[in-house]
């Protein structure tokens, strides 16, 4: 967890409010939860960027709120680029938290030198866990990965207080071998082929034609 | 093959206009790799198929492409030297809609650096200018 980020009350709400927030470099952000108020606060655009680049989930806020807070929910601009705005919820130290956390993948599959290919089937899960001790990434090691064969969740090596929420059997990665596609198919497109047309029967096709 | 919807309800549709921003489609899913439109645009069925062949090649037997986008729209266009009117022209080719923010294709199981350098032959092919992006974090 990093350094505390400073926040400020946010009295003034609304749409025109939240622009101007974020043009002077701020971003909006909801505090909820333990049964307390809600309150809006707006966190310093720079400090937020390093935390979520960093991929951590909890934060330690001072100002306006003084706690350690999840973020719950995250919006994005069109184009993924900058945070819009962010929902925290408030957690204590001895509290089980239930997040979703990336599946990394580490080694490499001895089937890849027999022309397979690892496919990644699931990027991330939920686990259960306390709420200071989130991990950044669950690591799957695939050093033993031969062709044809499938690790799944059973097969991560889970930190110490993680559990999994998932079903066991879900399917992680897989290594295959990839059926070559014909590109000479690609290459004899039909210009002339049209799609069917839906509510026109075939005697009105046939009508159409002699027309 | 170019790809085209099996079944639609009209041949012919209206140009329209493209507003705004991708609100869906924007995130990558399936790969670890992105290419993002950062234009609004009409991306033709043998573009998609141009693009897919190109990073296709250069991925073979290694990672996997996903293709994010459909040509669900029709584009029509009257033949050279035919006079004014007579209706509108006959459907000539099947096109993608993107808007600024569209993940065009994924990719996974492969390095960052062979990505950028498997959609660097991509973005060649595109009609709209595009830009990598990473699996967002949250």
């Amino acid at each position: 967890m990093s350094d505390a980020i400073q926040t400020e009350l946010r009295e003034q709400l609304g749409t025109a409010n939240t622009r101007r927030l974020r043009r002077a470099g701020q971003i909006p952000a909801n505090v909820y939860g333990h049964g307390e108020d809600n309150v809006n606060i707006s966190l310093p655009a720079e400090a937020i960027r390093s935390v979520v680049r960093a991929g951590s989930r909890v934060i330690e806020l001072s100002g306006a709120v003084d706690s350690n807070v999840l973020i719950s929910n995250c919006q994005w601009d069109a184009l993924g680029s900058s945070v819009l705005h962010m929902d925290l919820i408030r957690i204590s130290a001895d509290e089980v938290v239930e997040v979703s956390v990336s599946i990394e993948l580490r080694g490499s599959a001895p089937g890849t030198s027999a022309n397979g290919v690892v496919r990644h089937l699931l990027h991330e899960t939920m686990v259960a866990c306390p709420g200071l001790a989130i991990p950044e990434k669950l690591e799957m090691n695939i050093n033993s990965l031969e062709i044809d064969e499938t690790l799944t969740l059973a097969d991560i090596e889970l930190p110490e207080n993680v559990s999994l929420l998932s079903d066991p059997n879900t399917p992680v990665v897989t290594c295959v071998i990839v059926e070559e596609t014909d590109e000479e198919d690609a290459a004899s497109f039909d210009a002339a082929a049209e799609p069917e047309l839906i509510g026109q029967s075939d005697d009105d096709e046939e009508n159409d034609s002699e027309e | 093959m170019a790809l085209m919807p099996k079944r639609i309800k009209h041949r012919k549709v209206q140009r329209g206009r493209i507003k705004g921003d991708a609100t869906r489609g924007n995130t990558v899913v399936f790969g670890d790799f992105g290419l993002q439109s950062l234009e609004p645009g009409w991306v033709k069925a043998q573009t998609i198929e141009a693009g897919r062949i190109a990073a296709q090649q250069y991925i073979r037997g290694e990672g996997k492409l996903y293709v994010r986008m459909f040509p669900h729209r029709s584009i029509t266009s009257t033949p050279l030297e035919t006079r004014m009117g007579k209706g509108k022209g006959e459907p000539e080719a099947w096109v993608a809609t993107v808007k600024p923010g569209t993940i065009l294709y994924e990719i996974g199981g492969v390095s960052e650096q062979q990505a950028k350098i498997c959609f660097a032959r991509l973005a060649h092919k595109m009609p709209v200018k595009v830009r990598m992006v990473r699996r967002r974090p949250m």
